[in-house]
């Protein structure tokens, strides 16, 4: 029964699972101070980005309902998330977190991809939402601001008018994503073509034919990712940040970089009559957009823990747990994106068993010290993890060459 | 005794019209009517922008047109059952597919979802055209070309409608590719329809020829008839009517002649007509 449950329900599992680990475990943590404002803004950048770039797709009047499934991913990232996270919290008895401006900040910053594109990437994350509050907010926690700031973002009428604010700009997502060609500047694709060969693009993408969605998407991920280290290390302890970075900056351009799969596949099983009716096919595009976004909200999540945490004495704890739930959470986070990746899954059954064993053998290692200290331990954490998305690609590989052959 | 029909045309449009923006009076295609008889292959001509591949997206289901109807093998091709949809290979104007995967695994998990899917046929051209199983990603455009081309005919379709497939292939590529095509069609009798910029390809292919300009089909038909029936000819001083009315300009001295009884001098000299200038001639007119 339980077999069979897992087979029909493994991809709404797959997505929902990092969530409710997130939820359960970190996002209280996350939310509860000023810092998760920009930690939205990051959350709106993906968001932005993935639904731009999906809703460009010339095809898309193939799958019915559409432009829904990319706005209920916007929906379940900005709005739905953070709200499970702030209702836990506050269910603690803690003071009521930046729930609102968080959902503004998110929201504007994917209603600004939304409405300009991702052709300028860089320079949309730089300038429009991440430096200024980042280093604002670093300052102010550096200098004993961060209550009072805290304090303000928390005051009932920020939070009330901060959400109206967020929901007129959910409105115009919603309207940006109804519009047949969504983003009228030049598009990502004329943008990969005509860039100009630099040498930041050659360290991270080699040759004039890796000029790809994956190259110019992870440049500014990569950027983020050590502006994170370099910011929060002034200030907290760095090692989960920069295990987070890692992280982050991994599911970024693995999830992103895989957009355009998303549309071969969902064409190759129109054309094939592998789905009978357009609605089945618009109920897999769904669940495989929510999949998509949800695949690095692990890592993101886990940023957000890191530098939601505030006070020393928490820290200690935190990191602890950062350690321990590190490998599962990549795991989960692999088995999520490669559920969308590989279009010949290996069966659910080897997918549980490999995750299991990873959480099962791996995890009590990590979680009963081996007086590794921390830099030690986080260094077998980042080994650990690296072995398992090796494992699991030559897993997963072996697995589908296995079933083709069948 | 119940008198047999005739098998439904692979693809039939009837009235289409199609757009891309809100305002419903923009319109790619307006009231176009196309039909495919099966085994033929017509070569699809245009303009940039005169629609061909707006057609070939309401022909194939993935747009649905405004108005007027658009049928597979008597289906409406926006409604179109699984049975239908298997008989269909289509090669996109940009071809996009898992560029981390190589070669051989992609056909082979494409090729997984038919049930008779042509291994021979694929390997076949793979290996005439040099294929390397390599990363699709680093494949030149030309090679990613043919991988789509392979996906598409890999499980014979019935229709296979291409859409300027042949452009980034280099000619020793576009001959093999073409001769797959005129076998596949020889042996299956499968329809094809073709659109192209290199006119010489459909030349020498096609049998038929759909010329699509301001929205609608100009011209279909038979490419030997049309070839009959029209040529250059070479006038001294502009044409008066009626001559002038079945005239076409086609550069300052020559103008296109066409239909009998045209009323030109018997002594005009006609030259037979190439489809560039047909091409040309129809669109100018």
């Amino acid at each position: 029964m339980l077999r069979s449950l897992l087979q029909a329900r493994w991809p709404q599992i797959a997505a929902f699972t990092p969530f409710v680990i997130f939820v359960a475990v970190l996002g209280g943590h996350a939310v509860a101070s000023g810092i998760a404002v920009w930690v939205m803004g990051l959350a709106g950048w993906i968001a932005g980005v993935t639904v731009a770039d999906l809703g460009n797709w010339q095809n898309r009047t193939l799958v019915p309902g559409y432009s829904s499934a990319l706005f209920r991913t916007v929906l379940v990232v900005l709005v739905l998330m953070p709200l499970g996270c702030a209702l836990l919290w506050s269910v603690a008895g803690n003071p009521l977190p930046p729930y609102g401006p968080g959902v503004l900040a998110g929201t504007l910053m994917a209603l600004w991809f939304v409405r300009f594109g991702v052709s300028r990437a860089i320079l949309n994350t730089a300038l429009a939402a991440i430096l200024p509050p980042g280093f604002y907010l670093v300052w102010a926690a550096k200098h004993g601001l961060h209550h009072s700031f805290f304090e303000t973002l928390t005051d009932s009428r920020v939070q009330v008018s901060s959400l109206a604010l967020a929901t007129l700009g959910l409105l115009l997502i919603r309207h940006r994503l109804n519009i047949p060609t969504l983003v009228a500047h030049p598009g990502f694709d004329a943008i990969t073509r005509d860039l100009p060969r630099t040498k930041l693009i050659d360290l991270v993408g080699g040759s004039q034919a890796g000029f790809t969605r994956e190259v110019v998407l992870s440049v500014p991920t990569v950027v983020l990712a050590l502006l994170l280290v370099f910011l929060v290390g002034i200030t907290q302890s760095p090692m989960p940040t920069i295990f987070t970075s890692v992280c982050l900056a991994w599911a970024v351009i693995r999830v992103l970089g895989l957009l355009p799969n998303i549309h071969v596949l969902l064409c190759s099983y129109w054309f094939s009559g592998a789905v009978a009716t357009r609605r089945s096919l618009g109920r897999k595009c769904a669940l495989a957009i929510l999949v998509r976004g949800l695949a690095w909200v692990p890592a993101g999540l886990l940023g957000a823990a890191t530098l939601g945490s505030g006070e020393t004495q928490r820290q200690t704890q935190f990191d602890e747990v950062l350690v321990v739930l590190l490998p599962t959470l990549l795991a989960i986070m692999l088995f999520a994106s490669n559920l969308s990746r590989l279009p010949y899954q290996p069966s659910m059954t080897w997918q549980v068993v490999f995750i299991g064993v990873l959480s099962g053998g791996f995890l009590p290692i990590l979680r009963y010290d081996l007086e590794l200290g921390w830099i030690g331990r986080g260094v077998f954490a980042l080994c650990l993890a690296g072995l398992a998305v090796a494992t699991w690609f030559v897993v997963a590989r072996a697995l589908a060459r296995a079933e083709i052959a069948q | 005794m119940d008198r047999p029909t005739d098998p439904p045309a692979p693809l039939a449009l009837r009235g289409v019209s199609a757009g891309y923006e809100r305002n419903k009076k923009d319109r790619v295609l307006d009231a176009v009517d196309l039909e495919l008889a099966p085994g033929t292959i017509t070569g699809l001509l245009g303009r940039n922008g005169s629609g061909k591949t707006t057609l070939m997206r309401v022909a194939l289901g993935l747009m649905r047109a405004r108005t007027g109807t658009a049928r597979l093998f008597g289906e409406d091709s926006w409604d179109s059952p699984a049975e239908v949809r298997k008989r269909l290979g289509y090669v996109p104007q940009q071809f996009a597919s898992f560029g981390w995967m190589k070669v051989d695994p992609c056909l082979a998990m494409i090729g997984s979802h038919y049930e008779d899917w042509d291994h021979r046929l694929v390997d076949d051209l793979k290996r005439e055209w040099q294929l390397d199983n390599r990363r699709i990603a680093k494949l030149s455009p030309g090679d990613q070309q043919k991988v789509a081309i392979l996906l598409a005919v890999g499980h014979k379709p019935d229709l296979l409608l291409l859409d300027e497939p042949a452009a980034s292939l280099d000619p020793a590529a576009r001959r093999d590719f073409l001769r797959a095509i005129v076998e596949l069609n020889a042996d299956r009798g499968q329809t094809v329809l073709l659109s192209s910029h290199i006119t010489s390809d459909i030349e020498r292919i096609a049998s038929h020829i759909a010329i699509l300009h301001g929205g609608r089909i100009v011209c279909h038909e038979a490419l030997d008839e049309i070839k009959d029936r029209v040529g250059l000819v070479m006038l001294t001083e502009p044409p008066s009517p009626p001559v002038a009315n079945v005239l076409a300009s086609h550069g300052d001295r020559y103008w296109l002649w066409d239909a009998d009884d045209c009323g030109l001098a018997p002594e005009t000299q006609i030259e037979p007509v190439v489809l560039e200038d047909l091409f040309v001639g129809i669109t100018a007119r």
